[in-house]
């Protein structure tokens, strides 16, 4: 009985009507998040003690930052599944999040950049998480070049599959070694909190931005499968009634 | 809130250039991101809706899956 | 079958390379012409060259090792030898251990013995060269592994070119990282012996593992 909710989620018509409905509700309150949390950022939460305010590009940065580590996993776990079960659903799910964990991780790259400026003086620092970032960058724009050179996409989708496989178990070692890297090569590193933990007055507008981030994430997959899956099944029959109007 | 007047949250002494960039840059990518695929889906029925009508016309049938 | 695949693949690619020692002289040649070069970038001086050593002799042998898995699987593409592996009925897992195993044989082993010659070029310090003669056996393991998979992945493709750099650099980061910061700890005097188990057990899982994802990869490509 759980296998058929599970070849449900297979079943392109279905997962298209229910992002659908999912995205009624969920595109509106990621906007929501996303705004109450920007101004809790800016406005209402205090300024920290050794950064001032450019501090308040964290808001953003952290959860960019994270959601696009966590979409990289999503991009693997879609591939394996496209893999294993050989589901077309989940190829298309592969191949939207590449795009969507790549612009992720760009925005982290340039928020990471301009916070910069300020805190170290430079515009580009080589710190352990802007470079794990880079690699990241790399690591997605491959997945997104090897589906690409492919003609046929149901073998650029395993292909793909396989290298974000790869990818996904050395992405623990290239973080791990890029935080050795980092503190071999640093006398002393400028942490953010210095140490101590967080205060709450920071903590829940940060919070509030990453649970914001996350949602916006599973709200751009969800309208991303929605275009593919009109696009890939055009010829069959619950396309024609979507499209031409009939429910 | 901790800024006295709309201008120093504007100025958030001297880092707001820095902070109001990265924010608009997150807005403008964001929307971005939203925007395309909704507009991509728009075009796709627009495209496939003017398809079937011709089809029909033509009275030809297309291949069953579902 | 007497053999296993496995053998069958090691023996013929060494055989080749013994007809043909362009494969073995050609990432060496452009080794040595990299290292060549550094002096001519960066300067002459000794220290300068010295303080870089373990950095540059890693990112060349990274280089080398991308421009050797480019051509490695595509002869055997082109004249079906690789769908005469795969129709065979033998185990391909075995056939891509053979790959990886034998293009270590041809660049990693060879750079390995002579990479003392290239840091002395670099007026590297003699403390570090025992490190770097292991952590560059290990390494090339290691890359040879992946530089396979990146060959499986796009042997059937027309403009393959600058894509398997773009795939496997940042899968090699970490054996750069550990690499090039095991031979600079050698010779700051520290004990490597750690750093060096980790890069062996990375190679062990890489050697064990990544045939899985070539052997799929061939399938995949012969498809094309």
């Amino acid at each position: 009985m759980a296998w058929t909710w599970f070849h449900r989620l297979g079943s392109p018509p279905w997962i298209y009507h229910f992002a659908g409905r999912v995205l009624r509700y969920l595109l509106p309150l990621t906007l929501l998040m996303l705004c109450v949390g920007a101004v809790w950022g800016l406005a209402f939460a205090p300024p920290d003690f050794r950064q001032g305010n450019s501090y308040r590009i964290i808001y953003i940065h952290v959860p960019v930052s994270v959601v696009a580590l966590a979409g990289y996993y999503v991009m693997a776990i879609a591939g394996a599944v496209s893999l294993i079960w050989r589901m077309k659903v989940a190829d298309l799910m592969m191949r939207v999040a590449a795009p969507i964990g790549a612009g992720l991780t760009l925005l982290a790259l340039v928020t990471g950049a301009v916070w910069g400026k300020p805190t170290w003086g430079t515009w580009w620092v080589w710190d352990a998480r802007i470079t794990s970032m880079v690699i990241l960058l790399f690591l997605y724009i491959g997945v997104y070049a090897l589906y690409e050179a492919y003609d046929n996409k149901t073998l650029a989708a395993k292909a793909c599959a396989i290298l974000s496989l790869v990818g996904t178990v050395n992405i623990p070692i290239i973080y791990k070694s890029v935080d050795w890297w980092y503190s071999l090569h640093q006398p002393a590193s400028i942490k953010f909190t210095g140490g101590t933990t967080i205060d709450p007055s920071m903590l829940y507008p940060l919070l509030l931005m990453i649970s914001a981030v996350y949602a916006l994430y599973v709200c751009l997959l969800l309208l991303g499968l929605r275009a593919g899956l009109i696009d890939s099944e055009s010829t069959t029959n619950w396309v024609k009634r979507e499209v031409l109007g009939e429910h | 809130m901790y800024f006295e007047s709309i201008a120093d949250l504007l100025a958030m002494e001297g880092h707001g250039v820095f902070v109001w960039s990265s924010y608009a840059v997150f807005a403008i990518v964001i929307g971005l991101m939203i925007y395309l695929p909704i507009a991509q889906l728009a075009r796709h029925k627009v495209r496939l809706k003017a398809r079937f009508e011709a089809l029909s016309r033509s009275e030809l049938e297309l291949p069953h899956k579902r | 079958m007497s053999t296993s695949l496995f053998t069958k693949v090691v023996h013929r690619q060494l055989l080749l390379a013994f007809r043909r020692p362009a494969a073995l002289l050609n990432p060496l040649t452009f080794y040595a012409v990299v290292i060549a070069l550094m002096p001519l970038g960066l300067g002459p001086e000794r220290q300068v060259l010295a303080d870089f050593a373990p950095g540059l002799l890693w990112i060349t042998a990274l280089l080398a090792s991308l421009l050797s898995a480019e051509t490695l699987l595509r002869s055997d593409y082109d004249d079906g030898s690789l769908e005469q592996i795969v129709t065979s009925g033998g185990s391909v897992y075995l056939a891509a251990l053979g790959y990886v195993i034998s293009h270590w044989l041809i660049t990693g082993l060879p750079l390995m013995l002579l990479v003392p010659l290239f840091s002395q070029l670099l007026s590297m310090p003699t403390e570090g060269v025992l490190a770097l003669v292991a952590s560059i056996g290990v390494g090339t393991l290691l890359l040879s592994a992946l530089g396979t998979l990146g060959a499986a992945l796009t042997v059937a493709l027309r403009r393959g070119g600058m894509l398997i750099s773009l795939l496997l650099l940042p899968l090699e980061v970490p054996v750069l990282i550990l690499g090039a910061g095991l031979v600079e700890r050698a010779i700051s005097g520290l004990a490597i012996q750690g750093l060096l188990s980790i890069l062996i057990g990375l190679a062990v899982l890489a050697v064990t593992l990544v045939p899985i994802a070539i052997a799929a990869s061939i399938r995949i490509s012969l498809e094309v």
